[in-house]
Parts: C-alpha cells; structure tokens; sequence
C-alpha cells in the first residue's frame, strides 16, 4: 500500500507541476499544450506502429519467434500438466478434453479444475473421463474467492509435471505444441514459455464489425508485439498457453488473486523473480479461441466487459508497482510503458481529434497545425499493416476474408478504438470505486463449426463467489 | 542473437538458433572497431576522391559560373527572407515551388551566420552547394555499394560525377534541383539498405518526400527508388516495405496542399494566389519548351548547349543506358537516366537545371559498364577480350577527356564572373540614399536588402498587384534607379513597366560585363536618352556567357 500511494503521489505531482508550468506560459499556453498534446499523440501512435511491425521490421526479426523443431516421440524428458479451469461449461468442455487427451507428448498430465456447486460441468467432465480413463485428474474444489485465480491454485498442488500451463475451457490447442515447447525450453532454458493464442471467428453479419478488429489484435500481439516484450524482458503473460515453471509457480505462492491472474503472474514473475521469459510465434500451433459474440450484451458475450476486466486488473498491476522492481531503468520504464498503454492509447484517442479541431477553430501557426497531423503518418502506417495483417491471417489460418472485412478495418477502426478507450476508461473507474463484481464472458461457439477445426473464445474469468478448498477425483 | 538465418515460421523448422537472454554474452570486439575493420578500405578509397570532389567545386566558387541565372539570387533572396523576415518568399509566395528548398539554404545560413559573414548573400547559397555535393559523393558510393558495384566502381562514379564541366557548372549554382538530387541519393541508398527493414522503407520514403518537397520535379524519379525497394525486398515482405514506403510518401506529400488549405490558398480564388492554379500554370498553361529533337525549339538548343558543355559524361552515359537495363544491380540507374532521357519529349516546359539529376544516374551507369565488362564471367579468352575492351575504352575516354575536362577546369578558374555585379552592388550601397527604389535582380537584391536599403525586383514590377499598390503607386515614375543586367535586358518585353522606366533612364555608371546602373528621369527624355532610346544596344545573345568554345 505504501509503494501504491508514493507512486500515486509522483503521478499527482507530475500533473500538478504539468499543469503549473502550462499556466504559467499563459501567453502562449494554447500553442504550448497543442505542442505537447501533439508529441504525446505521435510518441503514442509511434509506439503503436513500432509495436505492430516489430517483428516483420527486418528478415532476422522474424527468425526470433519461431518454433524449434519439435522433440522426437519417446524422447520426452520434460513433463507438463495442464490445468483446465471451467465455471458452468458444459457446452464446450467436452470437446476440449477430448482434443487436450489427444497430445502427442507422452508426459503430459491433465487436471480440471472446478467449483463443487458446479455439477453439470462435474458430470460433463465425469462422463469425458469414463470415455478416457487414467487421463484426467479432476480437482472439485470449494473457494473463498471468486474468480480462475483460486481454481488454479486449488490445482497446483497436484500438479506433476515440470511445467504448469493454464488451458480455457473452450480453446483448442495443437496436438504436438508440448513437444514444440519442450524442444524451446532445451534449447533456451526458459523458465516461462509463451505460446501464441489466436482468435479465429471473423464475423460475417454487419453487427460482427468488431470481430476483425479483436483477431488482428490479436495476430498482432502474439505475431510481432510479444517480440517486443521478450526483447524488452518484460511480459505481461496471456492467460492461455503460457507455460510456468512449477517451482517457480510455487515458489510465488501461485497466481495471484486478481480480476487478471495471469498478468500479474507475468509482471511478479518477471520484476522479482528475474524469470527469463520466450515466446515463439506459428499459425500452426497457435491456440484456437473465440471472439465473443456481441460488443456490451453480458449473457451472450461482450467485448466490452471482457475488456474492462482486463483493463482493470492490468491497471491493477500498474498501480500496485511490482514493476518498478525491473533490474534496468531502461526496462522499468518498457514495463511500465507496457502496462499503461492502455490508459495512454485512451487518452490519445481523445487528445487527437481535439487538437486536430482546436487547431483549425483556433487558429495557431500553420507550423504547429501540421505537426499536430504527423501522428497520422503512424496510424496511417498501422492501418496499413492491419490491412496486411488481415491478408495473412487468412492465408496462415486458412479462413476466407471478405471485402466487408477490409472495409470494417479502414473505415470503423475509430469506433473500436472508441470502444476500447471506454472500457479504460469505465476500468479505472471501476479499480476505485467498483464493487468488484465479476461478469463471465458468455460463449457464443462461433468458433467451433461441426468439424474440429475451430478457433476458440478468450479467456474469462468466471463470476462466481464460493470458497473453500478443492478435492481431488 | 539470432544468426541471421531467415526461417519462415509456417514451415516450422530453424537450422541455427542461439538461445535467447542465455547468460552474459562473451566478450565482444567492439561495435565501433568492428566497423571500422569492415569499411577502412571503402575510406581509404573515397577520401581522395571527397577531396578531388571538394578541391574542383570549390576552386572559383563565387566566380564561375558567373551571374546567368537569376534564380539563384530568387532562392538565396526567399531564404533570407524566411530568416529575417519570417515569411515563406521575399514576396508573396505564390506556390511556384514547395518552400523546403530555400527553408534548408536558410537553416545553413542560421547555422553559419552566413548573412553576415559572406558580403555577397549568393555565396552563401554557393557554399551551401557545394557543402552538398560533397554529401552527394557520398551518398552516390554508399549507393553504389549497396547495388553491388565495387568500392573501385564506386569511387570512379564519384570521380565522374564531381568532374564533369556540366557537374563543376550546375553544382556550384544555387538550385532547387542540387537539395532534390541530394535527398533523392539519400532515398535510393535508404532502400537498397542491406538490412532489408521496414525502417528503411519508411526512411526512404521521408528522404524522397523532402526531395520533392524540395524541388517538385523529383517526383519523376520516384519509380526508380520503388524499383530499388522491390529489388531489395524478399517476396516475403515486399507488400509491407512497398505499403509503408507509399503510405508514408502520400501522407507526408499531402501536407504541401493541407499547408495551402491552412492559409486558404488551396483554391484558386479573387484576391489572393492559389496551389492549384500555379499547378495548373506549370502544368498546362506555361509554353513548353518543344521537342528536343526538331531544331530550332528551346528544348533543342538546351541539349545541344548541355552536350556540348560536356558530351562524354552526357553522351557515354546515355550510350550505355539501354544495355544497362540488362545488367540487374545498374538497372535502377538506367531506368533514372531513361526516364530523364524520355520526359522532355513530352515536350513541355524544360527546366535550365534539368540536367543536375541526370548526372548520378549517368556517373553510375558509366563507371557501372567498365565493371561489367571488366567483371565478366565465362570463357578465360572471352574475359580477357572484354577486359581488353574494357582498358582500351577507359584510355581512349581519359585521354580524350581529360585535357578538354582540364582545360576547362584551368580557364573558369581565372574568369570573375560575378565582379561586375559585385561592384555594382558596392557602389549603389555607398553612393544612393537609403530609400531610394533601386530596381535590380535578384542576386543583386539580398545584399542591399541585408544592408538596409530598398531594392524592387524587377520581375516584381509587372508581376505583383501588392508591390504595384504600395511601392509603385506612380508607375513606372516612381521607379528611381535601375540595374540593368543583360539578362535583365533580353526580358524587358514580358515587364511593360519597367520597359518604359528604362527607356526614360540614363547610364549613370557602367561596371562592364554588360551591367549598367541607370536613373530614371520622369520628365522628358533628355537627348542622350532619346539617342538610346531609338538605337538600342545590340541584343544581348540569348546564350548564357559561357568562357568555353562549344564543341560540334
């Protein structure tokens, strides 16, 4: 609480001292805040761009995320476990168990992880484990705390294997990934392993514009900006095939209790306990999720809620300031960076129209007018590599890409922007003054049609208040 | 880190990996010497050749070529004004050129404090010239390097390129076209980076757009610098490197017309100029200077005085041009030369500067050819006919010319070309009163504006309602003084005004070279003028006063 509070002080002083300064050049205070509003939106959309193509920014780059060619069968020395957490999944956790016993690595341990008031997922999970005996451990559990965070760690202790590794309900994940990771952990020695999660569903109705938006976000974060964050040493994790060290795991006291468990997870892992941290990047062997069906409608799947719980956890960690325990200040910076962005992408998507317009209503030197447009110069690049993004995403993962989604991608990109800058916003709000309700992303199974290929949802915490300990079947 | 072996991520497989954050690296040589190791060669080589470059452009700067060309006293004027005036021309700017050209003769004159330390405000613009041509001899070897050609090629095209009479003339002139070539040399040794990054492509792409923005006939050219992009670009990633590189150029061109919109001078209109109908002049409604094949066009005479300043640079260059198409690194400097060989048929209006842009293109593709034929694989007798060949072609082109070349060289370096200015400069800032309207060109203006007096310019007389309203409320009578140059003289038809003030004007003092100060007398004309008056002087030759006998 105390680092929370100085920290907080320092950012109240900044302002402060912003604010006296610009008063103070009260003449010019006009062209001197457009000044600065100006360089924040171009470092921000700067950053933006940088992040989008760094890993495409030279041949070499590239050669950074991929995966190593996988170990033989038989040659296994490494084992995992992967935990499965379900809140009333009935509808999709059957299928994801059949496909999880179909891993080609031979040390491969598999629990489930639910709440005891939760039957028909038990049963679900119960009725997937007479068809597959001895694959699954399933650990019931009665917590205290809502939320994956409690599930997982109600696992962790009878986990096996070397490696943990966090698997939603509803994704599909490549048969032989395991021996993908376990030739990278040989040949790196990484304590963490970040596997690629890639949204699949497009969206084909006019009210499913925002579905291509989430994919490219998506294939850009796990394609090129998780580059960044490796390089960079610090990686807020996904919460969705990442790969922890067990010891490790354990020696942090399990994932904390948090609206984003897995992000915090990464930032304590990597700011106190030096954790190396790699990543690696293929369509191939990508898990598979689903965008959630509608953008603010809670039962059937939001977007918007999705984010905000997001958003609030990650402002979470921000505010609670492990990340300022990064070695460099190179890299404390970076973090920091990294867990902001979000709050600064909001703030610019205001400040950028409103020094655009301010400009013109006001009438300051031409000089400074067209300064105020160079951020365009990298938004423009970034629509450019979305466009582009968008190809290839049709062509790695084999999906059809319309002419409607390119247009939902240079035209209505502001509206999702728009969406997102809310949801910061409505997060922050919620940190200080919310009554920490969780709300479960609904499942729209747009991503999974008859046949097994499909992609897969995000994440989501479940809602849900009911303690205690967990049993093990 | 990685090892550099390129590995598509689809295909799942890497050859080569050096695990990532793997404990402290070993100890390493450092960056710096690492580099040095790698390049001390390609410096030992160009360091001579800077110094020949630099030696040549700058021996005689300010004398040859003498004052021909108004427009270096227009830009020199424009950039003074933007120092100490803050606006973007002398006078109203009128959209004739982007104003990035003469913003970076006015940063150097900032920099250097060169309105003040040079008394001939020109020289200022002269030695920033020649600042960048050294700059452009670099940029040519870095280009030449990263096409593939050898360090020997290289510095030989830097030879070519700085020795050439047409180079010694046009790169010591004050124009617009000297920034543009040196930001376009920039642009094309961006995009041939070995590197193959997106940060080259974007970098290329800004270079190209100040280029433009700097001198708008660049534009011509940019199909050369997307051609040496999609050449160093794998197929892989081409459509990123081609996206960010026309995304970025688009954008930062447009801020030319969005800068016109912010001054409400976009749209033609009443009252005030315009972008779009000085695009629409330049365009459509300028007389073009005709085909550059038929005798007698302006077009035509402009060629045969460039091919007879220098016809074996100009002339090897265009020679070789066509079986440079099929050679694949001298390919993006053939299809420069081809599409400056092509344009002026179009027969509009050909620039006095066109040629500065053709000369890099022409320095590589020649010294390009010897390479070629010197490197040429196959058959051992086959190789050494054409190296044959190759010595044998380079002998008979020194040996002829290289005298003409050092002739030339000798004999512009004794000729003061800009000492009749000079003086006529001198003796109006001392002897005329301080508001006096004394109307001169423009490299005469800057230096009486710099030392406080009221020079007009002539083209201004005619050609500007604001000048006319305020400083002519007479006309022609409230003009006191003139500075009558010969190019001045051979114009006077297209400026009415100015044409009745000099026939209503006596020869105060001759300062030779053809430049007279004249006053003009509003009252009747005196005998003598009268005399003047009805027997004018010969016309002046249309030719600019080239010291050198022209050759054919």
């Amino acid at each position: 609480m105390r680092r929370y509070s100085s920290i907080a002080l320092v950012k109240i002083a900044i302002i402060c001292g912003l604010v006296a300064g610009l008063t103070a050049l009260a003449v010019h205070a006009v062209v001197w805040a457009l000044f600065i509003a100006g360089l924040y939106n171009l470092a921000i959309s700067g950053m933006e761009a940088m992040w989008r193509l760094y890993a495409d920014r030279s041949p070499d780059a590239q050669a950074s995320l991929a995966w190593p060619k996988s170990v033989r069968q038989g040659d296994e020395q490494t084992s995992f476990t992967l935990i499965v957490c379900a809140l009333d999944e009935v509808e999709v956790i059957g299928v994801t168990l059949d496909k999880l016993v179909r891993q080609t690595h031979q040390r491969c341990q598999i629990i489930v992880s639910l709440r005891d008031h939760d039957t028909p997922t038990i049963e679900a999970v119960q009725a997937v484990r007479r068809r597959h005996p001895g694959c699954i451990d399933l650990v019931v559990g009665n917590y205290d705390e809502s939320g994956k965070a409690a599930q997982l760690n109600g696992a962790l202790p009878h986990a096996t294997g070397d490696y943990v590794c966090p698997i939603d309900a509803e994704c599909d994940v490549a048969p032989d990934l395991l021996r993908h990771v376990e030739a990278l952990i040989r040949q790196t020695g990484a304590d963490i392993v970040q596997g690629a999660v890639q949204l699949m569903n497009l969206g084909g109705r006019a009210r499913e514009w925002f579905q291509a938006h989430n994919v490219l976000e998506y294939f850009a974060w796990y394609s090129s900006r998780m580059l960044f964050q490796v390089d960079a040493g610090f990686v807020p994790l996904g919460g969705n095939t990442v790969f922890v060290r067990s010891e490790l795991a354990r020696a942090a006291g399990g994932w904390p209790s948090t609206p984003t468990e897995d992000c915090a997870m990464g930032v304590l892992l990597c700011s106190r306990y030096g954790a190396r941290v790699v990543a690696a990047f293929s369509p191939r062997l990508a898990t598979r999720e689903e965008v959630p069906p509608t953008i603010f409608h809670r039962k059937q799947g939001s977007l918007f809620w999705q984010r905000v719980r997001w958003l609030e956890g990650i402002f979470g960690e921000l505010m609670r300031g492990y990340w300022w325990q990064m070695p460099t200040l190179r890299q404390k910076i970076l973090a920091g960076y990294i867990l902001a962005a979000p709050i600064l992408q909001a703030i610019s998507c205001a400040l950028l129209p409103l020094a655009l317009i301010s400009a013109f209503v006001l009438k300051v030197p031409e000089g400074l007018t067209l300064f105020l447009y160079v951020p365009l110069i990298p938004l423009a690049v970034t629509m450019v590599s979305m466009l582009l993004a968008l190809a290839q995403f049709g062509r790695s993962y084999r999906q059809k890409v319309r002419v409607g989604h390119f247009a939902s991608i240079m035209f209505l990109t502001p509206a999702y922007q728009l969406i997102l800058a809310a949801a910061a916003v409505w997060a922050v709000y919620r940190h200080y003054w919310g009554d920490g309700t969780w709300y479960r992303t609904g499942r729209g199974l747009q991503h999974r049609p008859a046949e097994p290929q499909v992609p897969a949802q995000a994440p989501a915490p479940s809602e849900s208040p009911v303690p205690s300990e967990g049993a093990v079947l | 880190m990685s090892t550099g072996t390129w590995v598509d991520p689809e295909a799942d497989t890497v050859i080569i990996r050096i695990p990532r954050q793997a404990g402290p690296p070993a100890a390493r040589e450092p960056r710096l010497r690492r580099w040095w190791r790698a390049h001390w060669s390609g410096f030992a080589l160009l360091t001579p050749a800077l110094l020949f470059a630099g030696a040549v452009t700058g021996w005689n700067l300010q004398g040859w070529p003498g004052r021909i060309d108004d427009d270096e006293g227009t830009y020199v004027a424009e950039a003074w004004a933007m120092l100490y005036e803050h606006h973007l021309s002398h006078y109203t700017y009128w959209y004739d050129h982007p104003p990035l050209g003469w913003a970076q003769i006015a940063a150097f004159g900032w920099l250097t404090d060169g309105f003040h330390r040079v008394y001939s405000d020109v020289m200022l613009g002269r030695q920033f010239m020649w600042c960048l041509t050294l700059v452009a001899c670099v940029l040519l070897y870095v280009f030449c390097r990263r096409l593939g050609l050898r360090r020997v090629t290289g510095c030989a095209a830097v030879v070519l390129f700085a020795a050439s009479p047409l180079a010694l003339m046009y790169h010591r002139m004050v124009s617009l076209d000297n920034i543009g070539t040196v930001w376009l040399l920039a642009a094309l040794a961006i995009a041939a980076s070995r590197r193959q990054s997106l940060g080259a492509a974007f970098w290329s792409a800004a270079a190209l757009a100040i280029g433009i923005l700097s001198k708008e006939t660049i534009v011509i050219l940019a199909p050369a610098v997307v051609w040496v992009l999609w050449q160093h670009t794998s197929r892989r990633t081409r459509r990123w490197h081609l996206g960010i590189f026309g995304v970025t150029l688009a954008l930062l061109l447009a801020g030319y017309p969005l800068f016109a919109a912010l001054r409400d001078e976009l749209m033609p209109g009443h009252g005030h100029v315009s972008l779009l109908r000085s695009l629409w002049w330049q365009f459509f409604a300028r007389s073009g200077s005709g085909d550059p094949l038929a005798p007698g066009s302006m077009s035509n005479w402009m060629v045969h005085v460039w091919l007879g300043v220098d016809p074996w640079l100009a002339g090897a260059g265009m020679a070789v041009m066509i079986p440079a198409l099929w050679v694949r690194r001298l390919r993006p400097a053939a299809i420069g030369l081809l599409i400056q060989v092509l344009v002026p048929f179009k027969c509009s209006y050909l620039p006095y500067f066109y040629v500065t842009s053709v000369l890099p293109f022409a320095a590589i593709c020649v010294a390009g050819a010897f390479e070629v034929l010197w490197l040429r694989s196959g058959a051992r007798r086959a190789r050494r006919v054409s190296q044959g060949a190759a010595v044998a072609a380079a002998v008979a082109l020194t040996a002829a010319a290289g005298p003409q070349w050092w002739g030339e060289l000798s004999a512009q370096s004794r000729i003061a070309g800009d000492s009749s200015s000079l003086a006529a400069t001198r003796w109006v800032e001392k002897n005329l009163p301080r508001d006096a309207t004394v109307v001169t060109d423009d490299y005469i203006w800057p230096d009486l504006k710099t030392h406080g007096m009221n020079p007009l310019w002539e083209w201004k007389v005619d050609g500007d309602p604001h000048v006319n309203a305020v400083t002519l409320p007479q006309g022609w009578k409230s003009v006191q003084f003139v500075v009558l140059t010969p190019e001045s003289a051979e114009s006077l038809t297209q400026m009415p005004t100015l044409a009745r003030a000099v026939s209503h004007s006596i020869v105060l003092k001759d300062f030779g070279q053809g430049i007279t100060l004249r006053e003009v007398l509003p009252g009747p004309l005196t005998r003598a003028a009268t005399a003047a008056a009805l027997n004018p002087a010969p016309p002046v030759s249309p030719l600019p006063p080239f010291p050198f006998r022209l050759t054919g």
